[in-house]
């Protein structure tokens, strides 16, 4: 348990956005509702980050170590492969897929945390 | 001076509804367009090139609304004034409502017709092409577009490996033959259409057009964030994607290659997903606090999903010929 006292980081999240879609978006100004929901996806979106806990950052870890770059901090590696994709040296076949594979796993992974409803068929 | 109230506001644009009483009899309902000073991305028009791009449109004929005065500077900010069209505009709404559906069996057509019309402008002798941007000689307009998009990316400082995968294939797979360059909108779609329960009443929003290949904004409606939710109607959420592309070879009387709206589609796709990252920043920046900028920035992530999405299906069919 944390030191924390109830409720805990991920009750104080759901009950605001409780509140955000059961009272706030009851409002009859159309504007007001809208944005109460797009704040209630925001939270959720957070709140679903929060519950991965730390398997994103060991996934992109691995794959980042398996294209190559294994050194360094992942947003410094992230930016490295993007600069290395953009100077072509992605550029063959085998060296292509591989980075798409990476890329397309990276983005499952996001699209798990910001829209889970998301289709994903190829 | 009749009325005056604020119909949308933000940190790039307002839209002001100005009511005009003249002699207690005549009455004008106007739209004022102000600048507020933000920039929404690298080919934004100013008001006076919107004004007069929107001005050529509708004397060629174009549903757009008829544009009032001459373009000024109300209060220090550039502004124009143009006619207030009645009708609906948001997207959601437009593919859902029941309201709508009359106007949603017509709107193919009219959309196609309207689109047409905007490529039919005689944009030399309006004078635009001294106005808005057109790609060099000797450049094509998806060469261009490329360019400025990895320019937006660069400016949001975020490293995109699936933006940058999508954008090295694009190319280096650039079509062979562009279409003849023609006024393009820059921002055709539903959402940035007034649409009536007829159908189709005005096109708005003209601050992206340039010159360019028309096969942009007959492409742009196709992008998955502009159906709405209505996924399986790949056209705008409206119409399949075959009905869209037919009506618009119908009104234009040009055929469009299939292949190349496939490969248009996937550089949309890129183009959004820096487009919400950019918005994002909007907010970030402090310049403009926003809960609706803000998550922008994490729905890039389904657009660089469809662009990988759809290099894959271009490269599965190139592999079956």
């Amino acid at each position: 348990m944390s030191l924390h006292d109830r409720p805990t980081v991920e009750e104080l999240l759901a009950a605001v956005r409780e509140y955000l879609t059961k009272e706030v978006a009851a409002t009859e100004d159309r504007r007001a509702r809208f944005r109460a929901l797009i704040a209630a996806n925001v939270l959720a979106v957070a709140e679903r980050e929060l519950g991965r806990g730390g398997a994103d950052a060991a996934a992109e870890d691995a794959a980042l170590t398996e294209l190559g770059y294994s050194a360094g901090a992942a947003d410094a590696r992230r930016h490295e492969l993007a600069a290395a994709i953009r100077s072509g040296e992605f550029d063959a076949p085998a060296r292509f897929d591989a980075a798409l594979a990476y890329a397309r796993e990276m983005v499952v992974r996001k699209l798990a945390v910001s829209n889970p409803r998301y289709d994903l068929s190829p | 001076m009749a009325a005056l109230y604020l119909l949308a506001g933000g940190a790039s644009q307002e839209a002001w509804a100005v009511e005009i009483v003249f002699d207690d009899v005549d009455a004008l309902s106007l739209v004022m367009r102000r600048d507020m000073g933000g920039v929404l991305n690298f080919a934004t028009l100013s008001r006076a090139t919107e004004f007069a791009v929107i001005g050529a449109a509708y004397a060629s004929g174009v549903p757009a609304p008829r544009p009032y005065f001459e373009p000024c500077e109300i209060d220090g900010k550039p502004a124009f004034f143009m006619e207030r069209v009645p009708g609906e505009a948001v997207g959601r709404r437009l593919v859902t409502d029941p309201a709508f559906a009359e106007a949603r069996k017509r709107l193919p057509e009219q959309l196609a017709e309207a689109l047409a019309a905007i490529h039919r402008v005689d944009y030399r002798a309006a004078g635009l092409d001294a106005l808005v941007e057109r790609p060099a000689p000797g450049r094509s307009a998806v060469s261009v577009a490329i360019e400025r998009t990895y320019r937006e990316l660069d400016s949001v400082n975020e490293a995109h490996p699936a933006l940058e995968l999508a954008l090295r294939w694009l190319a280096r797979h650039e079509p062979e033959r562009e279409a003849a360059l023609t006024l393009v909108h820059g921002d055709f779609r539903i959402g940035n259409v007034l649409v009536d329960e007829h159908g189709l009443r005005a096109v708005l929003d003209w601050e992206f057009s340039h010159i360019g290949d028309p096969d942009e904004d007959v492409t742009w409606p196709l992008v998955r964030a502009w159906r709405f939710g209505q996924t399986a109607l790949e056209a705008g959420g409206i119409t399949s994607r075959e009905t869209w592309l037919q009506a618009y070879e119908k009104a234009s009387g040009r055929r469009v290659d299939r292949r190349r709206i496939a490969y248009l589609e996937i550089l949309g796709n890129v183009k959004w997903a820096v487009g919400a990252l950019m918005q994002a920043r909007r907010h970030l920046s402090g310049l403009e606090p926003s809960i609706e900028l803000a998550s922008l920035g994490r729905l890039s992530a389904e657009m660089e999903f469809e662009a990988l999405r759809g290099i894959s299906a271009f490269e599965a069919t190139a592999s079956v010929r």
